[in-house]
């Protein structure tokens, strides 16, 4: 049981070398469901054929013409950042480049899918939407959670599966021990199958005896009125919490049918089983079905009147089913019959690959909210529904399509009379998005190299280097990955880390281990070492023009001496978790020090912070 | 005509960017549109955890009290907690409103009712009362945010978008972090890769067109006025000569309340400091004495720097927190979360001094006269800084949303 595996978002990162052909090989299974059957190939399959085929419909009838296809480098990190959240290694980017193979594209996110990176990737997407920043419930064991998800995605269990067992789950939430704040559970590289080991001691207690998905439940306890509108909003897309306070004319829904929705989510309770305060630990508890809504829930002077409701399901389905109330209202929301659960998750991960769903965003599906070719979600739908919620095939099936692989740019519609849809609404072409934060971080890390510069300079704990790293990060990059606003929005305090912050600073500069080391260190001419730079970065080969530029100012600037810049004070800027990387490393020669010009600028560049 | 931007962006692709900047920022002072209300500014002191009523600004007597006993204020008539001494002898300056009422009893969602006039609901996220300042009085011309948050944690502005949000400061009374160059950089160093950084930007934008591009190279505009601001020193309360920091307190609230004034006297709009740790479901007493300790020095050196700055007539200083807490005493020496009967402290720009507004009966469990909900207090705010509390805005799915809840400004507390 004590399987050794990789777990954090940032240093996942690693491998992924071997694309279009010698899959990488994933974990062990460990505990988890089982994987879902394949479904059949099937000759009615709607399929990528049926959403180009209905994409080209909508253009032509609006009088639209797609951009250019995008190139294979930048295809590579876009499935690369789409399906396992980081970039492409440089020796990945070439081998795909240079593959004469018809196939590739489809290979390269086979390969994708089946390596371990993709089930971290997705646990980190769905810890987020479901869990979203600190919890403060002390009963929440995030770690136990996130491992839940994490297992799931590893054995690809189909999407109604999942959200069947977060819904109705039952069991105990956590092993104890120490409460983890969020950037440390990010940052952990522990074993699959426990939580957190005690100082000295090997706690070997199997994630078996726990069920991590009741910590989702469990983040709602003080406010249990919120949790049926986020099971809704998040796997259905309906925004039932619309009719919470009162009755509204122009939502379907009424403040009855909330509560007796509502009703439903609240047939449980949480038994203690650790007494006393729980003085920083995880309070461990067991939650348990009811056939009545909890006690507690009746004498919540804003609960009551949803406790007293019947319950039942929104198209009126009676779920009072007693101790089996919650499962069957896991079964309603997840049936094939559901005309809300394979939509909002099609629509979810259509906003994610395509940069906008067709309701956007992507968890309100209102009538109210107009969407784009509502026909065409309803078929991609049904699709995902017949082949049982397979994910992977959904996410081939997205990836397959001509408006995936559509360039970003706009000025590829060479027909000044054709018209434009200056909101993208119809994917003509690819949305630019920026990264989110752990994109971001991931990409940064690998572009520079970073982990083995720290790992060179003596830095030993690289959990807790990585832990104070998301600290700075998820903080500063606020940005809301599925909101596509034409302008972009970013905070000044973003900017000013990528400016003059720790991460591209340290790591644009040349010391032992690093990207740039390395590049400097490899024989060849300046353009071969700018090639090299470009596509660790960039993911791809600069423009003559572009190389030019970068070989000219480099040569220039080897040759124009430079100021001696003193060393900051104490604790100033510079100060910080990699503040020891390269100190003991000589000072950068003129040389050097252009290149490390010529890398701060690709960090910082909208090219290498954007999904493009 | 030329705008701001436009010279900032030339000044970027020639290499005078600093001093384009610098020289920008020093005349653009002068266009300083003021708002209609009396207030151009507000500091909010937030209180996070719910502060007890009974045990601040709304004394009681007999069991309920405690062992707290209450003081004589400079308003005739009016009582304070015996801890906030510095606070009574300013009450002439306060609108104490005891007639505070919610329903929000949970913190997160009291917090997000007292920052945005709406209790939480999912299909909207409402702006703050930070970010419509921020939207509808724009930037100050000094280069500094228009609204900082000092010590968190905070709310963004929700559907009006990031960069409305509050520019968070971790440790309140120093320099923000990464506003001064890495190691090894220097003005020459820094200028030579903003070129390098403006090609790759200028082929990016021309290849694919978009829009994104230069809203990210408006930003980063932004962020290096902010770096090479003569204002940023603002953040940097020990500049301050050492009587003045004293007076405010030695503790993190205190250098917030102190560089909440230097912010505001550099043109900043919004300001909240926190001051946290009242979530007291255990001893109460022990533990609001000690807050008030904080906050009553804090607060009065406030009121009087603004005073001395000469900022009192254009700053208004609002004192909330998550709601009230229970008059009754619980197993623990604690009072639990009470949102039905509390205390909110107003003072400044627009406020009328010196009075109480509204009461709550013995036990402090129940107000019975002048009830005030949250959307009245913040249209209250609205008001005094000339904004319209029924002003609306579009959210993303189409639906107009005022800026409270249905909100009316509290003209008894309005001078």
């Amino acid at each position: 049981m004590m399987v050794r595996t990789r777990s954090f978002l940032l240093f996942a990162a690693v491998a992924l070398a071997a694309c279009g052909g010698g899959a990488s090989v994933r974990a062990p299974r460990t505990a988890g469901p089982s994987p879902s059957p394949v479904a059949p190939p099937s000759a009615t399959a709607f399929g990528t054929r049926g959403i180009d085929a209905a994409l080209r419909g909508a253009w032509q009838k609006e009088g639209l013409t797609p951009a250019l296809g995008a190139d294979d480098a930048t295809f590579v990190r876009r499935a690369y950042l789409d399906i396992v959240g980081t970039i492409p290694a440089p020796e990945a980017t070439s081998a795909f480049v240079a593959s004469a193979d018809p196939d590739k594209r489809k290979k390269l996110v086979d390969t994708l899918l089946a390596s371990p990176q993709y089930a971290e990737h997705w646990m980190n997407y769905w810890d987020d939407v479901l869990m979203g920043r600190e919890v403060k419930s002390k009963s929440v064991d995030r770690v136990a959670f996130r491992y839940w998800l994490r297992a799931r995605f590893e054995a690809n269990a189909p999407w109604n599966r999942i959200v069947s067992e977060l819904v109705s789950a039952t069991g105990q939430n956590s092993i104890g021990g120490t409460r983890v704040r969020l950037p440390q559970a990010m940052a952990m590289t522990i074993p699959l199958g426990t939580t957190v080991p005690q100082k000295g001691e090997e706690d070997a207690t199997d994630l078996a005896q726990i069920n991590g998905a009741v910590n989702w439940t469990l983040r709602f306890e003080q406010t249990p009125q919120d949790l049926s509108g986020n099971a809704s909003r998040i796997f259905l897309g309906v925004q039932i919490q619309c009719a919470q306070c009162h009755d509204h004319k122009t939502e379907n829904w009424t403040q009855d049918d909330y509560r007796r929705f509502a009703s439903a989510f609240l047939h449980q309770k949480a038994d203690p089983i650790d007494r006393g305060k729980p003085m920083g630990n995880i309070r461990r508890v067991d939650l348990v079905d009811l056939a009545k809504v909890g006690p507690r829930f009746a004498k919540n002077a804003d609960v009551a009147p949803i406790a007293a409701a019947k319950a039942t399901a929104l198209d009126g389905t009676d779920l009072d089913q007693g101790i089996g109330t919650r499962k069957a209202l896991a079964a309603w929301m997840t049936a094939k019959e559901n005309p809300w659960f394979a939509k909002a998750f099609v629509n979810r991960l259509w906003g994610h690959f395509l940069g906008r769903g067709f309701y956007d965003p992507v968890d309100d599906m209102r009538a109210v909210n107009t969407p784009a070719l509502p026909e065409l979600l309803d078929r991609i739908a049904a699709d995902f529904a017949a082949h049982d919620f397979d994910v992977p095939y959904l996410i081939r099936t997205i990836c397959a399509t001509q408006a995936y692989q559509l360039a970003a740019s706009a000025s590829a519609n060479a027909n000044a009379n054709a018209k434009t849809d200056p909101e993208n609404r119809l994917w003509t072409r690819f949305h630019l998005v920026p990264l989110g934060p752990e994109e971001l971080l991931n990409a940064l890390l690998r572009a520079t190299d970073l982990e083995t510069a720290a790992k060179k300079s003596g830095i030993q704990n690289l959990d807790a280097l990585r832990a104070q790293l998301v600290r700075q990060y998820a903080f500063l990059f606020d940005v809301d990955e599925t909101d596509d606003v034409p302008d972009y929005s970013g905070t000044v305090t973003q900017a000013l880390s990528l400016l003059n912050g720790q991460l591209v600073g340290q790591g644009a500069r040349s010391v032992p281990g690093s990207a740039l080391d390395d590049v400097l260190a490899k024989p060849g001419d300046d353009a071969a070492k700018i090639d090299a730079l470009v596509l660790r970065v960039l993911s791809r080969v600069p423009t003559e023009a572009e190389r030019k530029t970068w070989v000219d100012y480099v040569q220039t600037a080897s040759k124009t001496p430079r100021a001696t810049i003193p060393p900051p004070k104490r604790g100033g800027p510079g100060a910080g978790p990699l503040a020891r990387l390269g100190v003991k490393a000589a000072p950068a020669d003129t040389r050097r020090a252009a290149y490390e010009d010529v890398m701060w600028a690709l960090l910082n560049s909208s090219e290498f912070v954007f999904n493009h | 005509m030329l705008t701001r931007r436009d010279l900032l962006r030339a000044g970027a692709t020639t290499g005078l960017g600093l001093v384009v900047s610098r020289w920008l920022e020093a005349s653009a002072l002068a266009d300083d549109a003021a708002p209609k209300g009396k207030a151009k500014s507000v500091i909010l002191l937030y209180m996070n955890g719910g502060p007890s009523h009974i045990d601040t600004w709304d004394p009681k007597t007999g069991k309920v009290a405690g062992p707290n006993k209450a003081i004589k204020t400079s308003a005739p008539g009016v009582v304070i907690s015996e801890h906030l001494p510095l606070l009574a002898a300013k009450a002439n300056k306060l609108a104490i409103v005891r007639g505070m009422t919610s329903k929000e009893g949970n913190h997160q969602r009291a917090q997000f009712l007292l920052r945005t006039g709406y209790s939480p609901n999912p299909t909207v996220q409402h702006p703050t009362l930070a970010a419509w300042v921020n939207k509808k009085l724009g930037e100050p011309p000094s280069g500094l945010p228009g609204s900082v948050s000092l010590g968190g944690p905070s709310l963004g502005a929700g559907f009006f978008g990031v960069q409305y949000g509050p520019f968070v400061v971790q440790t309140p009374g120093q320099l923000p972090q990464n506003v001064a160059y890495g190691p090894g950089v220097d003005d020459a160093r820094f200028e030579a890769r903003r070129g390098l950084l403006d090609r790759l930007e200028a082929g990016f934008a021309a290849q694919t067109g978009d829009a994104k591009i230069e809203g990210r190279r408006a930003l980063y505009g932004k962020a290096e006025r902010l770096m090479h601001a003569t204002a940023l020193k603002a953040f940097d309360a020990s500049e301050e000569p050492e009587a003045v920091r004293t007076a405010f307190g030695d503790t993190p609230f205190g250098r917030g309340c102190l560089t909440a004034s230097r912010l505001v006297a550099s043109g900043v709009r919004f300001v909240e400091v926190t001051l946290d740790g009242w979530d007291t479901h255990q001893d109460v007493f022990g533990r609001t004495k000690k807050l008030m300790g904080t906050l009553d020095p804090a607060m009065s050196a406030l009121l009087d720097d603004l005073q001395r700055r000469g900022l009192a007539d254009s700053t208004l200083v609002v004192w909330v927190g998550d709601f009230g807490r229970t008059p009754n005493i619980n197993g623990n020496e604690g009072r639990d979360h009470f949102p039905n009967a509390w205390s909110a402290v107003l003072a400044g720009a627009g406020i009328r001094g010196g009075i109480v507004h509204g009461e709550t009966d013995a036990q402090g469990a129940k107000v019975v006269k002048d009830a005030v909900t949250v959307p009245n207090l913040l249209a209250t705010i609205a008001t005094a800084l000339g904004l319209d509390p029924a002003d609306v805005a579009q959210s993303p799915a189409g639906r107009p949303i005022s800026l409270t809840d249905g909100g009316a400004p509290v003209r008894a507390i309005l001078a």
